[in-house]
Formats: C-alpha cells, sequence, structure tokens
C-alpha cells in the first residue's frame, strides 16, 4: 500500500511546524526576526548608567553615525522643577547630549513643544541649561516646522504634523520620563511622542489610547531611554506628586516592550495600561514581558 | 554743530525725542522695568487722583512726584517741552489752516481737573482717561502680536480722535480742554503763590480779561501754546474759588453716585480680570484705560473690554481664555499699572490668587459625555485642582473650587470644541489654599 506521506516527509513537516510554532511568533513582533531585548539599568549615577546601558547595547557607534544630526526627543512639557519628576532628568539629558557629540555627531538637535509656556518649561526644568551647557540645540517649533505627513497603520490617527527635525533624523532618540498621567494612565515612550505633533488635542478627542499607539506604529526611533531615575506616581504628568525612586534607566529599540516593562514600576500589568495593549496587538512591538528578554545591568 | 541749528530745528529734535521716548515706555520695549512701565503715573493727576482714590500713596504714584514738584515752581513748563501728546498735536495742527483754537470755546480744562479730583476724593475717580499721557499710552501699547483683532486696538481710540479734534481746530485741546495742564497751570499759581507769602510780597493779581502767557512764552514760535486763558469775569457771576469748590463737590456727588450703581459683586457671567485687580466697583473709575496691562501680557490674554461688563466697564481690561491662560510663573500685568487698579503682587501671591473658578460641563465633556480617555484639563492644571472620579470606566474630571485659580489653562486647551466643555466663570478675586493648610473656618 502507498501511503499519501512517506515518513521522511512527515518528520520534516513535524519538524518544520514545530520550529515555526516557536520561532514565527516571535518573529512577527520584531523586524529584526529576534527576541525583543531590553536593558534596565541599575544606578545612582546618570553618566555611569548610560555608559553601562548603552555599552550592553553595542556601543553608541550603533546609533550615532559621524557627521550626522542626533535628534533627542526628551520630555520638557512642565514648568515643574527637575526634583518635582515632570520632565527628563536634566543630568541626564546632559550626558546623553555629551556622549552623542563624543561619538561624532555634528549636532544634537533637541525639539520640544511643551505643554506649559516654552520658556518657563525649558527654564524651571533646567533641561534648556543642561542642553546648552553640553553644547546642543533646543528649540520649541513653530508651526511652519511641521509637516504634515500620513499614519498608513493608523486607525483613529490617519494623518499628523509632525516636527520636520524629528522626522528627517538621521538618529533619533527618545528620552521621556515615566509619570503617571489622567489621561493615558502612564506617560511612558509611545506617549512622549506628542511632544513632537502639533494638534495634541486631536489625540485627546479621538481615544488618546489608540491614537498613541497609531502613531508609534508610525514612528522608529534609533534608541529609547526610559528615564524611570524618579517617577511620578500620583499627580502627573506635571506634578507635583507622589515620587517612587526606582533608579534605573530603560534602554531599548521595541518601544511596547520598553514601555511594558517601564509600566511594571508603577505596579501595573503591562496590558493594564491600553496604549501597550493595542500597540501589542498592532504588531509595533511585544508588551508580553514573558516574550522579552531583561537584562538588568548595575551602574 | 549744534549752535548752528535754527531754535526751530532744535526744538524739532527734542521733541521727536520725547516722543520717541515716550512710545518706547508705552510699547514697554525694555524688559524687566515694571515701573518704568507705569510711566503714566508721571502724570501728577493720574498720580494724585489714585492715591486720593485709595487712601494710600503707592510706589508708583510716587512716580508722579516730579512733575508735582515742576509744576509748582515753573506752572505748564512741561506742557510747552515734554508732554508727548502735546508734540504730537503740535504736528497735527499744523494741517489745519486755522493758527488758534476757537475763541468761543469754553475753557474746560480746570473744571475737568476738578471733577477728577472732586470723584476721586468720592473714591471713584472720573474721566482718568483724559490724562494725555494716558492717551499717549493708550495709542503706543496696542500694538502688538500677530493675531490682533479689532477690539485690542480700543484703548487707541481717544489719541486718534484727539488727533481728529486737532486738526480741525489746532490748540484746542492743549489750551482748554487737557485736565493735566490746566492741574499744572493751577499749581503753578499756587507755588507763586506760596513764594509770594513766604517772601512776603504780594501776588500778583491776574488781569481780568486778558489772556496769561504761559511762564516761558516764546513769542517767535508759530506753535506757542496759548494757554491758562481766563475768561473776563461778567457781573453776578460767582467768584473763581466758590465756583471751583463747587465744581470739586459735582464730581465728589458724580463719583459717589457711580461708584453706588457699580456692580459690587460679579455674577454668574461677569468678567474675569487680571490678578490684583481692585474690587469691580472700584476698577471701572480707577482704571485709566491706558492699556499698559494688555501691552505687558506676554501670552495676550488681556483685552480690553468691549462693554460686556455694562457701560462702565468699557475698555477695562478683562481676560479672555480661549486661546491661551494665565501663566502660573507670570506676575508682569500686576506691576504696570500706573494708578494700582490692578495692585502689584509677588510672584508667591499671584500663584496663591484665584482670579476665578473653573466647571466643568458633563453634557460637553468628552470623557463624561462619550467616555473619551481626554483629560487635558486633569494634564495642564498647575494647581491640582482638577480631581480624577471614574465614571464608565473611564477618568473624568471634577473641579476642585477651593483649589481652582481660575487661570484657564483647562479651558484653553480642552479638546471638546466651542464651547468648550470646562469653562473659568468669574468670582470676587481672593486667596486660595492648599489642602496642607486646613482653612475651612475661613470665609471663601
Amino acid at each position: 500500500m502507498k501511503s499519501l506521506i512517506s515518513r521522511r516527509q512527515f518528520m520534516t513537516g513535524l519538524a518544520a511546524t514545530a520550529v515555526g510554532s516557536v520561532y514565527l511568533p516571535r518573529m512577527a513582533w520584531s523586524a529584526s526576526g529576534s527576541e525583543p531585548v531590553i536593558y534596565v539599568v541599575h544606578g545612582s549615577d546618570p553618566g555611569r548608567m548610560l555608559a553601562a546601558g548603552i555599552g550592553r547595547m553595542g556601543g553608541w557607534a550603533g546609533f550615532v553615525k559621524p557627521r550626522q544630526n542626533v535628534v533627542l526627543k526628551l520630555n520638557a512639557a512642565w514648568a515643574s522643577l527637575p526634583e518635582q519628576g515632570g520632565n527628563t532628568s536634566p543630568a541626564l539629558v546632559e550626558c546623553c547630549i555629551q556622549e552623542c557629540l563624543r561619538s561624532g555627531a555634528s549636532a544634537v538637535v533637541v525639539p520640544e513643544k511643551s505643554c506649559s509656556n516654552p520658556k518657563d518649561s525649558f527654564e524651571r526644568s533646567g533641561i534648556g541649561a543642561a542642553v546648552k551647557r553640553a553644547g546642543g540645540r533646543m528649540y520649541s517649533p513653530e508651526r511652519h516646522q511641521f509637516q504634515r505627513v500620513a499614519i498608513p497603520r493608523g486607525v483613529k490617527l490617519k494623518e499628523a504634523d509632525v516636527v520636520r527635525d524629528v522626522l528627517e533624523a538621521p538618529c533619533l532618540i527618545n528620552m521621556p520620563v515615566a509619570k503617571s498621567h489622567g489621561g493615558s494612565t502612564l506617560t511612558l515612550s509611545m506617549k512622549n511622542w506628542m511632544g513632537s505633533v502639533y494638534d495634541r488635542g486631536y489625540w485627546h478627542a479621538h481615544n488618546l489610547h489608540q491614537c498613541i499607539a497609531d502613531f508609534s506604529s508610525f514612528i522608529k526611533p534609533s534608541l529609547i531611554i526610559v528615564d524611570a531615575l524618579r517617577i511620578l506616581t500620583t499627580g502627573g504628568p506635571q506634578g507635583p506628586g507622589k515620587l517612587a525612586y526606582p533608579n534605573q534607566l530603560i534602554f531599548g529599540t521595541d518601544p511596547v516592550a520598553v514601555d511594558a516593562y517601564a509600566a511594571t514600576l508603577f505596579g501595573k500589568q503591562p496590558f493594564d495600561v491600553l496604549h501597550i495593549k493595542l500597540a501589542h496587538d498592532m504588531g509595533v512591538g511585544c508588551g508580553n514581558l514573558q516574550q522579552v528578554r531583561i537584562v538588568r545591568v548595575e551602574a | 554743530m549744534l549752535a548752528s541749528l535754527r531754535m526751530n530745528h532744535k526744538r524739532m529734535i527734542m521733541r521727536l525725542a520725547i516722543v520717541v521716548i515716550a512710545a518706547v515706555l508705552s510699547m514697554q520695549v525694555i524688559p524687566g522695568l515694571s515701573v518704568a512701565a507705569a510711566w503714566p503715573s508721571a502724570s501728577p493727576l493720574l498720580s494724585i487722583c489714585a492715591a486720593v482714590a485709595e487712601r494710600a500713596v503707592s510706589l508708583v504714584s510716587l512716580v508722579g512726584l516730579p512733575l508735582l514738584v515742576l509744576a509748582l515752581l515753573r506752572g505748564r513748563w512741561f506742557c510747552h517741552h515734554m508732554c508727548p501728546t502735546g508734540c504730537l498735536l503740535i504736528w497735527v495742527g499744523r494741517l489745519s489752516r486755522r493758527h488758534s483754537a476757537m475763541r468761543r470755546f469754553p475753557v474746560l480744562g480746570p473744571g475737568l481737573c476738578l471733577v477728577m479730583l472732586g470723584s476721586a476724593l468720592a473714591g471713584f475717580p472720573l474721566l482718568l482717561n483724559l490724562d494725555p499721557l494716558v492717551q499717549f499710552n493708550g495709542f503706543f501699547s496696542v500694538w502688538r502680536g500677530a493675531d490682533w483683532t479689532w477690539v485690542d486696538g480700543l484703548p487707541a481710540l481717544s489719541l486718534i480722535i484727539l488727533g481728529l479734534i486737532t486738526a480741525i481746530w489746532p490748540h484746542l485741546w492743549c489750551e482748554r480742554i487737557c485736565p493735566l495742564g490746566a492741574l499744572q497751570a493751577l499749581l503753578g499759581m499756587a507755588g507763586k503763590t506760596c513764594w509770594h507769602v513766604i517772601g512776603r510780597k504780594p501776588a500778583p493779581q491776574p488781569v481780568p480779561g486778558e489772556a496769561i502767557r504761559a511762564e516761558t512764552p516764546d513769542v517767535a514760535s508759530p506753535d506757542t501754546l496759548e494757554l491758562e486763558t481766563k475768561c473776563p469775569r461778567r457781573a453776578g457771576e460767582m467768584d473763581t474759588g466758590r465756583r471751583a469748590f463747587l465744581i470739586l463737590v459735582l464730581g465728589a456727588v458724580l463719583g459717589w453716585m457711580l461708584k453706588r450703581m457699580g456692580i459690587h459683586c460679579p455674577g454668574p457671567d461677569g468678567l474675569i480680570r487680571p490678578p490684583g485687580a481692585v474690587a469691580e466697583s472700584m476698577l471701572h473709575g480707577l482704571c485709566s484705560r491706558c492699556g499698559s496691562c494688555m501691552r505687558a501680557c506676554p501670552e495676550g490674554i488681556i483685552i480690553p473690554d468691549r462693554g460686556i461688563g455694562g457701560p462702565g466697564s468699557l475698555l477695562t481690561p478683562r481676560l479672555d481664555f480661549s486661546e491661551r491662560y494665565c501663566n502660573e510663573w507670570c506676575q508682569v500685568c500686576t506691576g504696570v499699572c500706573p494708578t494700582g487698579a490692578i495692585r502689584r503682587l509677588s510672584l508667591e501671591a499671584k500663584r496663591a490668587l484665584s482670579i476665578g473658578t473653573a466647571r466643568v460641563d458633563r453634557n460637553r465633556c468628552l470623557a463624561w459625555h462619550e467616555a473619551q480617555y481626554c483629560m487635558v484639563c486633569h494634564e495642564f492644571c498647575s494647581y491640582q485642582a482638577v480631581r480624577i472620579v471614574e465614571h464608565n470606566g473611564v477618568n473624568c474630571p471634577e473641579v476642585d473650587e477651593k483649589l481652582c485659580r481660575g487661570c484657564g489653562a483647562c479651558q484653553g486647551h480642552c479638546p471638546a470644541g466651542t464651547p468648550r466643555a470646562i469653562v473659568v466663570h468669574a468670582r470676587v478675586q481672593a486667596p486660595c489654599y492648599s489642602k496642607e493648610i486646613d482653612n475651612s473656618h475661613l470665609p471663601v
């Protein structure tokens, strides 16, 4: 009797299915096809923590190309003091810009559409001075410095006016501060892009969480560094509120994985934060921490 | 070089310089000099009226002291040489073919001046806008920003009207109407009398029916101001002192009446005033409508009232939160008022002051009505006055009226369209206390 398939064919098929069922889902989560990795650096000195994290990721040379601009999207949205946790830590910003310039970047540009008056935000947050000391250029984008782009995979957000420098950046670094938020539950790396778009009101009025996920399906930062040195657990995003001190920096390239980990610092499950769940489901990244390799580093 | 210049040219250059300096002060080009921005208070008329009405001499009212002394010594010297409005009007007056003011037009200046002083005594100064320095300031302070509307230009109107009058009847304003000129003339006469009393010499009596020229007349100049014209006293007319007293009383009665008629307490539709503004009833009188606060506001949210708050409130400053809001870290407007209608406040006092109360319209709110994850108001509130209430699984805003300062940050950013779902309503300005301090026993 001649069988439909031979034993050898069956065995080969079985092996292929087994390999496929294990690896294919993982390949879907990240473009490179490998398991997403995040580096969680714990320490006390932002400079050393930054060096340790970047060192594990292969050094600045992997991100910063010589004689090219670096665009740094930090969070300087509010006219609140560094110790209040409403903005990215100025010490971290200063170290990062210095390192980028030392690695051969021609300039570090820091566009930030703040929520409070830009002058007060840049001054009181200490970031304006930090950027200046480090040799970067910080500015509040005017209307004409935004460019309309289509968000092809957007569900609610089909197009957005985005700061031109952010769109054209050869190296784009996202450096948010982790904090609570009344509308988006938490402000992490994906929410941080709201400081680079012109019409934030549209997002708030058209399912904020979906818009955050939609925009993340479009924007691809070269590097994400979440400032979780101190986190606002209540009273965010502006503060003042209750602060916790995880003393961590979270490095990664997968925004969903980075945010998923950062959410745990607030005692939340990643999918408690709706935009992490939506972004995960859209395939922007992997929000399931069981499928993320978390490398812990002490600095 | 300078000596070779003709007298007319020298005077011309000096006037130009004065107009430019005054315009620079009005436009508040020099940053950080808030007392300089309150320069209309250099007018002794304005500072006397403000100090009398407020029953207090403030730092700003002292700015009027030098000119007060100058007027005592030299009478209307300022009018000839330093008044920026006068300088402008001289040039405008040359457009007219007439050479002098209307002869039959009554001399209103002293009367207006006395009405202003009388009403200030009653605590409600009237007609402060007639001060020429205020009018000059009003004209130059309105030119600002790209998003300029005709309402913003209203404070400029009085100088424009003055220019039109002068283009038809030159010198009419300066000689016969200007209350500041009249005050200086009165002060000059008083000074002279005092001088003669001290020196035990008889004071010079004005000759009835003759025009008394100013102390430094320049006959050669075609634009010499003919000042202090005194009408001949007809038979049966009251003497000057009695008339002056009666006009003063008239002013006081008018001021008292208008103060009583004024709105003592803003209702639900009252106007939101800049931080530090005096009570509504007082503001209508004390505000000279000079436009300094509107010019000073870096956010451009102070706009002149078009009469929404009643006719008495016309051109007084009100806040417009439709686009921007009153920044937590700014108190610039409180430092530039020449009359003290907006009191000087420290940054701490301003941050603690509540100028309004925000209210959420749940039928328009995206969170309450459409279950959106919005909370922009909560995000923007610098004072933790927006509380989070969970409703249908979505965070919804609620205003804590004890903490709300009425800064308008929530209103300007509300994405619910027009009208906004969260709107600031007027209230009597009062300090707001944070949660840490128990102030439940204090009236709010």
